[in-house]
């Protein structure tokens, strides 16, 4: 399903994935303690024990989350054609979304601390409808895939229909 | 073309009623459960109404705006200002709402709508119809294009016109579900309303309701469905009432209502998708409602939804001849039955029965341990639950197999046809090429063998997104139907 000409996220995308989970778990034990702080580490409270539940079951995914990085890695990928910007993503549940250049409405690129320490930025495409992201890419490629994509929604906006 | 003016003072009435609407709860709280002495209820019953009416002055004096022959512009706000700049040629909808209180002074509430999102509109508390009528001019104006003119689009006789009879009105009100709604609102609101009541009346009440006969609950069951359907009969009655939709070139103009009167124009080509409703009900009596897609934030306020009707009722086999005098460039071909893989079916009924265990199970789960924790004892419990859970199966079950036999899909040069149903409503779309704004597919690894896929189109419907899902499609037809999308046109 996947194009073999597909682009592939660099590889610090991976570290940053975990670093970002590594901070969920640290923000959810830190919550997890206060909580239980409050809750006085009674054992046998209900609401004690339901929210341990809860946080356990977070926790999990978080793991989870961290855990699968090298699959959510190995099937993310993005591919800039002539009149279309795909992103694909996974293997067992594969799922991919277009979006033809010509309803491009603007074109973000974000980069939080995390992502400047690796250079790397999020582009994110905006149409009338709805956003489309593609996380994590190289700086100087988010910058390539942003000026590529304003050209070729410039152009493709001027055959285009009124409104 | 003008300076910075006010509004006509008549709105100060409509912010002050808006005021009271924001109060009137709390108020009502004070009123009923604070001191009891008349002198105190009647201070705060005046007290409301001095509040309303200083917000109201101030808000309206606050209001100022001005019109160019190019934008409009507006200045809100005592103390957070809030101003606004659209151009004619950006506005999507013009939309103005006549109260019952509006009438005598002929005066308009006027929400002004653009393409952004929700806080991107303009919204007049009360015009006068010729000031209406010059910003309306002037939207025309700016959107009217070079190749109008040539295509013949500019007119300003009236090219189509339908009105609503009264007999199609009744058959719409009666088609239509929504008692069940109002009897559920009349139920809330009964509810809320009882807490206000006196301790005694209350418990009267409760010792009436306890102590009646099978065949009194009964007849109070059939009173409020009664009073729920002859409720929704009237909402509706009241918001088609006279509803009439006409062409002028390449601009629409609907109006409708009873004691509400609403009037609604835009130009054609903004329009984002067409949309035939089709409910099970509507289906037995072949009748369609026609909706539009705007790219505009215009929300129906009476039952919140987005979508415009431009006619509540149609017969099935007319509606093309209809709609086609009102929207000549669109092509309302008949979709061909989806390009699905072979059992597909199948494998959607599946997946329905293997979701519903999984919600069944969780629930089951949750109700017993909810039941070990409050030590609850529901009597004839195994076979009330046996029944929900075969009600459950059995309508999730048959609207998965309409729904697989309901999909539905063409497409020609510049429109894309797609018919699918959910909960046994039917639901046809008419998509100019131009309006798709993306798409998606899905494929497990399961279908992957079968060449199998699911295709979701994705549209801007008012300030958010429609997806409009197929299921289990051809992969090959799949791809046909991606270049055909991205193809720039």
């Amino acid at each position: 399903m996947i194009p073999k000409h597909a682009q592939s996220l660099p590889k610090a995308a991976k570290k940053v994935w975990l670093m970002y989970d590594m901070i969920a778990l640290l923000v959810l034990l830190a919550i997890g303690l206060i909580t239980n702080i409050f809750l006085k580490f009674n054992g046998y409270n209900p609401l004690t024990i339901g929210v341990n539940v809860l946080f356990g079951f977070i926790l999990l995914l978080i793991i989870g989350n961290a855990i699968l990085i090298p699959y959510r890695y190995r099937f993310h990928k993005y591919l800039l054609q002539q009149e279309a910007i795909s992103i694909y993503k996974g293997f067992f549940l594969r799922k991919s979304e277009t979006i033809p250049l010509n309803r491009i409405q603007n074109v973000d690129t974000v980069q939080g601390p995390i992502l400047k320490i690796y250079h790397l930025q999020n582009v994110s495409i905006v149409t009338a409808a709805h956003a489309f992201k593609i996380a994590t890419i190289n700086e100087d490629v988010a910058q390539y895939l942003r000026d590529q994509l304003i050209t070729a929604a410039r152009q493709a906006r001027e055959v285009d229909t009124d409104d | 073309m003008t300076d910075r003016q006010h509004q006509p003072k008549i709105a100060i009435l409509s912010e002050s009623i808006a005021v009271i609407r924001m109060i009137i709860f709390p108020a009502f709280l004070i009123f009923f459960k604070g001191d009891n002495r008349w002198q105190m209820q009647l201070l705060i019953v005046i007290g409301m109404l001095s509040l309303s009416l200083i917000f109201g002055i101030l808000n309206w004096w606050f209001f100022v705006y001005e019109i160019t022959p190019h934008e409009i512009s507006l200045t809100q706000g005592i103390f957070v200002k809030k101003r606004a700049h659209i151009t004619f040629e950006r506005v999507q909808t013009i939309t103005r709402t006549q109260p019952i209180y509006f009438q005598p002074f002929e005066v308009f509430k006027v929400s002004i709508e653009t393409s952004g999102k929700k806080d991107d509109k303009l919204e007049f508390k009360a015009l006068l119809l010729p000031q209406i009528e010059a910003i309306e001019a002037l939207r025309k104006q700016a959107q009217t294009k070079s190749s109008d003119h040539t295509t013949k689009l500019v007119s300003h006789k009236v090219d189509a016109q339908y009105q609503i009879n009264n007999h199609d009105l009744c058959v719409y009100a009666l088609t239509s579900l929504g008692s069940l709604g109002t009897v559920g609102v009349l139920f809330a609101t009964l509810t809320t309303v009882n807490e206000f009541f006196p301790k005694w009346f209350q418990n009267d009440l409760d010792n009436w309701i306890n102590n009646q006969t099978f065949e009194i609950y009964a007849a109070l069951i059939l009173a409020a469905v009664i009073i729920g359907f002859f409720g929704a009969f009237m909402r509706l009655y009241n918001r088609y009432f006279q509803f009439t939709i006409f062409r002028t070139g390449a601009h629409l103009n609907i109006t409708r209502g009873l004691l509400t009167k609403q009037n609604m124009q835009l130009r054609i080509s903004r329009i984002q998708a067409i949309h035939y409703e089709q409910s099970l009900l509507r289906r037995l009596v072949h009748l369609v409602s026609v909706n539009v897609l705007l790219a505009s934030s215009v929300v129906d306020k009476d039952d919140q939804t987005k979508q415009t009707r431009i006619m509540p009722v149609v017969k099935e086999n007319e509606t093309t001849n209809v709609l086609q005098r009102f929207l000549p460039k669109y092509h309302f071909l008949r979709p061909q039955k989806a390009p699905t893989v072979s059992r597909s079916s199948i494998y959607q009924l599946r997946y329905i029965f293997v979701l519903d265990c999984l919600g069944i199970g969780i629930a089951f789960v949750l109700y017993r341990l909810i039941e070990y924790i409050t030590n609850m004892n529901v009597p004839h419990e195994l076979p009330i639950l046996s029944l929900i859970v075969v009600v459950i199966f059995c309508y999730s079950l048959m609207a998965t197999y309409v729904k697989m036999l309901d999909q539905a899909i063409c497409f020609d040069a510049d429109y894309l046809i797609i018919q699918t149903s959910l909960s046994f409503t039917k639901h046809t779309y008419f998509i100019p090429r131009e309006k798709i704004q993306g798409f998606e597919t899905a494929q497990s690894c399961f279908m992957v063998n079968k060449k199998a896929q699911h295709l979701t189109i994705i549209l801007r419907d008012s300030d958010s997104t429609q997806h409009v899902t197929l299921r289990y499609l051809k992969q090959s037809e799949i791809h046909k139907i991606e270049n055909w999308v991205t193809r720039v046109k």
